[in-house]
């Protein structure tokens, strides 16, 4: 009865059937139609599989470009749409009925598909049920499916289980897919593991190089003590022989007296006279007294002197068994601050990714590089330990040990260098955050800088000293290296500071060649551009225009090499912020850029048609302004300034207008109007104020420049369209140098264009091209307190920095939306830090390097 | 409606033999140019390259300028090179064709600046795979060449 | 075998079979992933009697990525440029798999009918267009005179 109704229905809309039958990505049949949450189906392979791009965790519908979140299986975690799937099984009795019909729309392989499951009722063997298949709702043999609980009849079944198989297959192509993703990750972890093997190599050696060492202090203390007590042996022997000899010399001294006597006694004829035996009695008393004194101890003997090794054993031991400590640091604290994205899709990876660190720790040692007191005290601790202690009742004087000790010490030098410091800091360096490496780098190269520039100061003529003054920061300054393989990840964009960069003026020496560190280092070697790009200039007109350069070469940027905010190193950006949108933080096309005194950022977010203000760390402070003519109100705002009394000078491109605001934004005054007389303006673009209060604005349109007082009085005009010298082709940004000469971005001429502030043409650089010192539609411009330019080149997407001269200096960026990469950036300002924030307008954010 | 299906089967016949003939998807000479001219602008090159149009709304892209600054450590050290080439219809199955505007000796370049296709490897052994790029690459290979190391130069900026 | 996609045939057969009116798109002898395309400038537009030539071209992620395509006439548009390259965002960004070839070419004969001069891409003649927009649809007229009318 169902078949009918439907059969029916067919009749009218067959065609209509047909297409809804058709996924609208492979055009075909749907094969496992796969519905979305926003309802649209698809079929699951290879159409929604090939939507699924890489590790992507989201699916965009290609109907509405919803996006839903990827089931944790795959596509094939969508639901089935079971209307389409009853469809698409309705179709195949229609083609068992009259299959002549379909082949038309549905094609080749759609029908041969169709043959093939013709269904024919088959009795089963198995326990049959008769509550009708789930699949045909025929009531037929049925049997239930073995893997899950549906019971159909055997035609479905087949079906069925050929749909479960390749489900299956699906499933282990999937797999297959997964391998290398895995093998990828055994393949990381191997290096890991090699690394670590490494490293505990290292660690161990360090161990080793220490105990071997402080075993040597021992042995020499050892060797020391010994020697100390030979020497106490030696004197008390020497005291001892002296006393053994006064001994001898009495015994000998009485022995004698007694033969003496009894010799004298015994002499039949010898008369002794009774004075002499008087004497002999005398002297026999003296002499039984000593001896007496002998008996009872009375007479002094050399004291009994103990000596002994004394020392804290268990304190040593205290020592030594803590000495020491491996401490194993997670490497990643840095990477996943970046890559938190990645290590989300993927644990396991992540989980890998952090390579720990062997760190033998030695105390303070990893926060500060001069030799560790700790080893000062564990060194003191050998040589005090084992003092050697010595009592003596007597005054009885032996050489002092300690003084022995304290005289050996200090000729003992100690080792000092012997240990690898390096090893300490690296273990040190992934604990150290990225921007504390950043500003210890920069204060180094801070220091090269005032020494190089000392040293220049003092022979400014000879290019000899020039030389010697790169030799020098050279050696002060640090390369920025990746300090170990897990931040290299990471920090593979930074720029490598290559000193050779450096350029110098008159020094036609080659450019040598730089240690191009890795393939990532965009370090390339310096060329010169002077005034290269008209190569029909002959020599003459060319020297003339040296001869000019010269006159105004006044700018410290013209005769110092390396700028002390250190362009050359940046290339990654430190902060990004931003994206597409209205909201606070998003932009929509932003433009110009300004800083304030108080080293706040003002964006210009031009098609949101208002400012936005940050602090120099890119938190959002305020921002006002709306859509509209009236007074605060603006059309697509582009350049921004700000002045010297603080107002924020605010170009109102569709307004054809200049607005100026205080520096809380409330509205001051307007001026201009559209049109091509002085004073009147069409499609300004940037401005910029200089030391005066005087504004400059780029009059676009009407390709000039004009100059306003703070109130908006014209002052004057310069420039015409045209590709000469002093001509413009749609002048886009202008900046005012330390030494009062106006830098205009002549974008479609490709070049940088200088003027006296009185609008006197001086000099220009750049020429269309993609190479070094080339521009192509340079936008924003700014100029820092030592007159290096600083240029948006925004068709090479890239920052270029040249010298006051125009002589390039260094570049940084490419093409892309990673950091430190732009899509037509727009404009360029500098933190009293140095820090350079750029508009990177079609990837709607701002960049600070 | 029989016609219409004539037409089906004419399609499906001739898509056929074209897949045959396509194992792989072979982008067009215009759009495989244009990908080179936006690498160019890009400046995908170190900075010692570089190609753009010739002009810049040539529609054919079938002229170009492209510059070469010398390698250092030889004859050519920081001079700047600027040469022709020429895409024809048939690239790029057949290769470029390239010459100096910028006077040179250069092995492979003759007395009027064409550079000679069977003296340099890359025009020699051109696949329909290379570049622009790879061109102006193998030329400064060519400069950095041992054999081109003593050549005198004509005096900068001269050209042809 | 790679082969061609059955998509690409199928959607061959659709735009042979059912052209679009005022567009024409055949596929190149040597090239099936390559179309000759002629689009007739809209009415009520400056393009109007004009023939376009473009050209088109299926790279082989399609339909994952999108078709490329680009004019081969010389064309006064603000989202054109000199070398007839597009800007038009389901080229780009917007680009989703259930577009077609067919959808595309009308996509773009309806961005002749409707200029966009607000497009990001930096372009003289946009920035003409939103500056002077009578004198830039006279130029266009011009253009499309002299440049899309020998056909």
């Amino acid at each position: 009865m169902l078949e009918q109704e439907e059969e029916e229905e067919l009749t009218y809309s067959l065609d209509d059937i047909q297409k809804l039958l058709q996924c609208s990505i492979c055009l075909d049949r749907f094969k496992q139609p796969k519905l979305l949450p926003c309802q649209h189906t698809f079929c699951q392979e290879p159409c929604l599989e090939g939507l699924v791009r890489g590790y992507s965790l989201n699916l965009k519908c290609p109907e509405c470009r919803a996006e839903h979140r990827l089931p944790y299986n795959g596509v094939a975690g969508f639901p089935n749409n079971l209307t389409i799937k009853s469809f698409l099984d309705l179709r195949r009795k229609r083609t068992r009925n009259d299959s002549g019909d379909v082949e038309r729309g549905g094609g080749a392989g759609a029908a041969s598909a169709d043959c093939g499951q013709i269904e024919q009722p088959v009795p089963s063997t198995a326990a049959a049920s008769r509550s009708g298949c789930a699949n045909c709702n025929r009531e037929t043999f049925l049997a239930k499916c073995s893997h899950c609980t549906q019971i159909l009849c055997e035609p479905c079944t087949k079906s069925h289980i050929e749909q479960v198989r390749n489900d299956v297959l699906r499933l282990v192509s999937q797999l297959r897919r997964g391998i290398p993703r895995v093998s990828n990750v055994l393949s990381v972890v191997d290096d890991k593991a090699e690394q670590f093997k490494q490293r505990a190599e290292v660690a161990k050696a360090d161990v080793t190089e220490v105990i071997e060492r402080f075993i040597m202090e021992l042995r020499s203390r050892q060797r020391l003590l010994h020697n100390e007590i030979d020497m106490f042996l030696l004197g008390e022997i020497r005291s001892l022989t002296a006393h053994k000899e006064n001994l001898q010399v009495e015994i000998a001294s009485i022995s004698s007296f007694c033969q003496t006597v009894e010799s004298t006694f015994t002499q039949p004829d010898a008369e002794v006279s009774s004075d002499i035996v008087k004497t002999f009695r005398e002297q026999c008393v003296q002499f039984m007294e000593r001896v007496r004194r002998y008996e009872d101890g009375s007479l002094s003997l050399p004291s009994e002197r103990s000596l002994r090794f004394l020392m804290e054993e268990n304190r040593l031991s205290d020592v030594i068994s803590n000495f020491g400590e491996i401490s194993s640091v997670a490497g990643d604290e840095i990477t996943t601050a970046q890559n938190d994205t990645q290590s989300q899709e993927f644990t396991p990876v992540s989980s890998h990714e952090s390579t720990p660190d062997i760190n033998i720790s030695r105390s303070q040692s990893e926060a500060t590089s001069s030799p560790s007191p700790w080893r000062n005290n564990a060194s003191s601790y050998l040589r005090d330990e084992g003092r050697l202690h010595m009592s003596s009742p007597s005054s009885y004087q032996t050489p002092s040990s300690p003084r022995s000790a304290r005289s050996w010490n200090a000729d003992y030098s100690y080792p000092r260098t012997s240990l690898p410091s390096a090893t300490s800091d690296d273990a040190a360096a992934p604990r150290r955050s990225l921007q504390e490496r950043r500003r210890q780098h920069y204060s180094d190269s801070r220091i090269s800088a005032l020494i190089g520039g000392r040293v220049f100061l003092n022979d400014p003529q000879s290019p000899g000293a020039g030389r010697r003054r790169t030799n020098i920061s050279r050696s002060f300054s640090i390369p920025e290296e990746p300090y170990h393989s897990d931040s290299a990840l990471t920090l593979s964009r930074s720029r490598t500071y290559t000193p050779g960069d450096s350029f110098l003026e008159n020094d036609n020496e080659n450019p040598s060649p730089i240690g191009h560190m890795g393939t990532i280092t965009r370090s390339r070697p310096t060329v010169r551009f002077n005034n290269i790009s008209d190569e029909e200039t002959d020599s003459t007109d060319s020297e003339e225009m040296l001869l000019q350069v010269t006159n105004f070469e006044e700018n410290e940027s013209t005769h110092i090499a390396n700028s002390v905010n250190n362009y050359q190193s940046k290339g990654r950006s430190l902060i990004r912020f931003g994206q597409r949108g209205n909201d606070t933080m998003e932009f929509t096309w932003p433009r110009g850029i300004a800083v304030t005194r108080e080293d706040n950022i003002l964006i210009a977010d031009s098609s949101n048609h208002r400012v936005q203000i940050f602090d120099q760390t890119g938190r959002f402070l305020k921002s006002f302004g709306s859509y509209g003519h009236c007074e605060g109100e603006f059309d697509c705002l582009a350049g921004i300034s700000v002045n010297s009394f603080g107002q924020i000078i605010i170009v109102d491109r569709y307004n054809h207008r200049i607005q100026v605001f205080d520096h809380h934004g409330h509205f001051v005054l307007a001026f201009g109007e559209e049109g091509c007389d002085h004073g009147q303006l069409l499609y300004p673009w940037g401005v910029a104020c200089d030391r005066m209060g005087f504004i400059y604005v780029c009059d676009k349109e009407n390709h000039r420049i004009q100059v306003f007082q703070s109130n908006g009085n014209f002052v004057r005009a310069f420039g015409f369209p045209g590709h000469g010298p002093g001509q413009f082709e749609n002048p886009y940004y202008l900046s005012i140098s330390p030494d009062s000469k106006v830098y205009v971005t002549d974008s479609n001429n490709h070049r940088i264009q200088v003027f006296s502030i009185y609008g006197d043409y001086l000099f220009s650089f750049g020429s269309p091209g993609s190479m070094q010192g080339q521009l192509r539609y340079p936008k924003g411009i700014v100029i820092d307190p030592q007159g290096f330019v600083i240029v948006a080149d925004s068709g090479n997407n890239r920052v270029q920095v040249f010298h006051g001269d125009g002589r390039f200096n260094c570049m940084f960026g490419a093409y892309g939306s990673e950091s430190g990469q732009f899509k037509g950036l727009e404009d360029v300002a500098l933190l009293s830090n140095g820090n350079i924030v750029v508009s990177d307008r079609e990837n709607h954010r701002i960049q600070i390097f | 409606m029989v016609s219409r299906l004539l037409i089906f089967y004419t399609c499906i016949q001739f898509s056929y033999t074209n897949v045959f003939s396509n194992f792989k998807a072979v982008m067009p000479r215009n759009f495989k140019l244009l990908e080179e001219l936006e690498a160019g602008e890009k400046g995908s090159g170190d900075g010692t390259i570089s190609w753009g149009l010739n002009d810049d709304d040539d529609m054919t892209l079938s002229v170009w300028t492209c510059m070469i600054i010398g390698p250092p450590r030889t004859a050519f050290e920081n001079r700047m090179y600027t040469l022709r080439i020429g895409t024809g219809e048939d690239y790029p199955i057949k290769p470029p064709t390239a010459r100096f505007i910028s006077k040179i000796k250069l092995n492979c370049v003759n007395e009027n600046g064409i550079v000679d296709p069977n003296k340099l490897e890359v025009l020699k052994r051109w696949q329909p795979t290379y570049s622009i790029r790879n061109v102006l690459e193998g030329l400064k290979k060519q400069m950095q060449h041992k054999e081109n190391h003593k050549l005198s130069q004509p005096p900068e900026n001269s050209q042809y | 075998m790679a082969g061609l996609p059955r998509r690409i045939i199928k959607e061959t057969q659709r735009l042979m079979a059912e052209p679009v009116p005022g567009i024409s798109a055949s596929p190149d002898e040597s090239n099936a992933r390559y179309f000759h395309v002629l689009v007739q400038g809209p009415k009520d537009s400056p393009y109007e009697g004009g023939m376009f030539k473009l050209e088109l071209f299926l790279p082989e992620e399609y339909p994952m990525s999108a078709p490329k395509v680009r004019f081969m006439t010389k064309i006064y548009h603000p989202n054109i440029d000199k070398l007839g390259r597009i800007c038009l965002d389901i080229l780009k960004d917007k680009w989703s798999p259930a577009l077609q070839i067919r959808t595309v070419l009308l996509s773009i004969q309806a961005l002749l009918s409707a200029p966009n001069p607000d497009d990001p891409l930096a372009n003289d003649v946009a920035e003409k267009w939103k500056v002077d927009e009578k004198a830039a649809i006279e130029e266009a007229r011009n253009w499309t005179r002299k440049y899309a009318s020998a056909q």
